[in-house]
C-alpha cells in the first residue's frame, strides 16, 4: 500500500542509514506535525516535548517501519499515541470523555462562548484556534488528522483506534462547531 | 462518489490557510536536536557489529587456550624423574611386603635402595601395557618366571627357603633369574657354603669366580650377610 508512496520510500531510505532522506521527511511533515500536536495537547509548553518524542520514536523505530499504509498515517499514529501518553502523564482527560452528542449539544448551547462575539475580537485563525480548544479530544484529533495529516476517514480510524464510521462522525461533529464558531468567517 | 465522499467529507485547503497562520513552528533548537538525533543514531551502526565480534573473538581465543592448556597436559611426556618415582615406589611396596626384618637399622633409604632395585627393566612407553617378548617366551617355555614387575618379585621371594629370605633380598632374586638365562640360582647359603668350601680346599681361584657370580646372581646378598654377621656379633 505504502510502496508507492514517496515518503515511504524516504523513510526506508533513512531505515538503511540515510541520514538525508530524514531531513527531507523531516521538512515535509516538520509543520504539519507541529501545528497538529500544539492543536492537539493544546499545552505550549508541552508541545515541543512531544514534538521531540514523536519524532525519537520515529528514530528509534526506523527500522521496526514497514511501508504497509501512507507514511504520513504511520507518523501521525505516532503522534497520537505520544499525545495520549502526555495526557495520560499529565491526568488531563476531561473534554477526552466528552462523547460527539454531548459535543454537538453544547457547540449549540446559547450559553457557551458568543462566536460572533469571538470572531469580531480577533482574526479568523485565532478564533479558529480557541474553537479547536473548545473540541474534545476526539473530535480535534479526528479534524487535525485530516486537515494538518491529511490522512482519509478510514486513516484516521486506523489511526485513533476507532472504526471508520465513527472518524467519520466525529469528523462531521468536529465541523461543525467550527463552522458555528467562525460563523460567516467559517470555509465552505 | 460515496467512496469519494469518505475519503474527503470536505476540502482541506481553506481549514490548513487559517490553521497555518494561527500556529507557529518548532523552535530551530528543536529542528537542530532531532536531526543531531537522526544523525547520531545512524552513526553507531558502523560500530555495533564490533562488540559481537569482539566478543565473539574473546571467546574463540579463550576455547583455544583452554584446548591448548589441555593439549599439553594429555600429551605431555613421561620425564625421567617420573619413572624413577615408580620405581621407588615399587621397592616401598617390596620393602612394606617382605617385613620390617628386611630393613636395615640406620641405613638411609639411598643406601638401601640398590638392595631392593627391581632388576633391569626396558622403559616401557605409557601406553604400551604388555610386558617384553622375551618375558612371555620363556613362561611359555616353562623356565622359572621372569620377574618384571613387583608381584612376580614378591612371588618369587615368598618361594625362597624360610632361611633364606631374610637374609637375601626378594628383589636380588629377579636378577638372579634375568642373568642366569639357563638354570635357576641356587640358594645362595648353599652357594656360599660351596665356596668356602673352595676356599679351605685352596681353590681360591675357583672361589673368587663362585663368589662373583653369587655377587652378580644375588646382587647384596653378601652385605646382608656381612650386617647380619655384624648384628650377632654386636649380640
Amino acid at each position: 500500500m505504502g510502496e508507492g508512496d514517496a515518503d515511504a520510500q524516504l523513510m526506508l531510505r533513512y531505515a538503511a542509514g540515510d541520514a538525508r532522506a530524514f531531513d527531507e521527511l523531516y521538512a515535509t511533515y516538520r509543520p504539519g506535525l507541529w501545528r497538529f500536536i500544539r492543536r492537539l495537547v493544546q499545552d505550549a509548553a508541552a508541545t515541543d516535548d512531544v514534538f521531540q518524542e514523536c519524532w525519537s520514536r520515529v528514530i528509534a523505530h526506523r527500522e521496526n517501519y514497514r511501508p504497509e499504509a501512507r507514511f504520513a498515517t504511520w507518523l501521525y499514529r505516532i503522534a497520537h499515541n505520544c499525545c495520549m501518553d502526555h495526557w495520560r502523564k499529565s491526568g488531563r482527560r476531561g473534554t477526552h470523555e466528552t462523547t460527539d452528542d454531548e459535543a454537538v449539544a453544547a457547540a449549540a448551547d446559547p450559553t457557551d462562548t458568543d462566536p460572533l462575539a469571538a470572531a469580531l475580537d480577533s482574526e479568523a485563525a485565532g478564533r479558529l484556534a480557541a474553537a479547536l480548544e473548545r473540541l474534545p479530544d476526539e473530535q480535534r484529533a479526528a479534524f487535525l488528522l485530516y486537515v494538518e495529516g491529511g490522512l482519509s476517514v478510514a486513516e484516521i480510524g486506523v489511526t485513533t483506534g476507532v472504526n471508520a464510521e465513527t472518524a467519520k462522525s466525529r469528523l462531521r461533529y468536529a465541523v461543525a462547531r467550527l463552522k458555528q464558531a467562525l460563523g460567516s468567517a467559517a470555509p465552505d | 462518489m460515496e467512496r469519494r465522499e469518505d475519503e474527503t467529507p470536505f476540502p482541506r485547503e481553506p481549514w490548513q490557510k487559517l490553521l497555518a497562520d494561527a500556529a507557529d513552528g518548532p523552535p530551530e533548537t528543536t529542528d537542530a536536536r532531532i536531526r543531531a538525533a537522526a544523525r547520531r543514531d545512524l552513526a553507531p551502526r558502523g560500530r555495533r557489529w564490533w562488540l559481537p565480534a569482539s566478543l565473539a573473538a574473546s571467546f574463540v581465543l579463550a576455547v583455544m587456550i583452554v584446548q591448548s592448556q589441555f593439549g599439553t597436559i594429555r600429551r605431555a611426556p613421561m620425564t625421567e624423574s617420573d619413572r624413577t618415582g615408580g620405581e621407588a615406589m615399587q621397592a616401598r611396596i617390596i620393602d612394606r611386603e617382605a617385613g620390617p626384618e628386611s630393613r636395615e637399622e640406620g641405613r638411609s633409604p639411598d643406601v638401601a635402595a640398590p638392595l631392593r632395585k627391581a632388576p633391569a627393566r626396558p622403559a616401557v612407553e605409557p601406553e604400551d601395557y604388555g610386558y617384553p617378548e622375551e618375558e612371555s617366551g620363556s613362561d611359555e617355555a616353562g623356565a622359572a618366571p621372569l620377574v618384571s614387575g613387583p608381584e612376580h618379585e614378591v612371588r618369587a621371594a615368598s618361594e625362597l627357603p624360610a632361611e633364606s629370605a631374610p637374609a637375601g633380598p626378594p628383589a636380588a632374586a629377579p636378577a638372579a633369574a634375568a642373568d642366569g638365562a639357563q638354570a635357576p640360582p641356587r640358594p645362595p647359603e648353599a652357594w656360599y657354603a660351596e665356596i668356602l668350601e673352595l676356599r679351605a680346599a685352596g681353590r681360591s681361584e675357583e672361589a673368587e669366580r663362585e663368589l662373583e657370580r653369587l655377587r652378580q646372581a644375588w646382587p647384596g646378598w653378601l652385605e646382608q650377610r656381612a650386617e647380619n654377621l655384624k648384628k650377632e656379633e654386636r649380640r
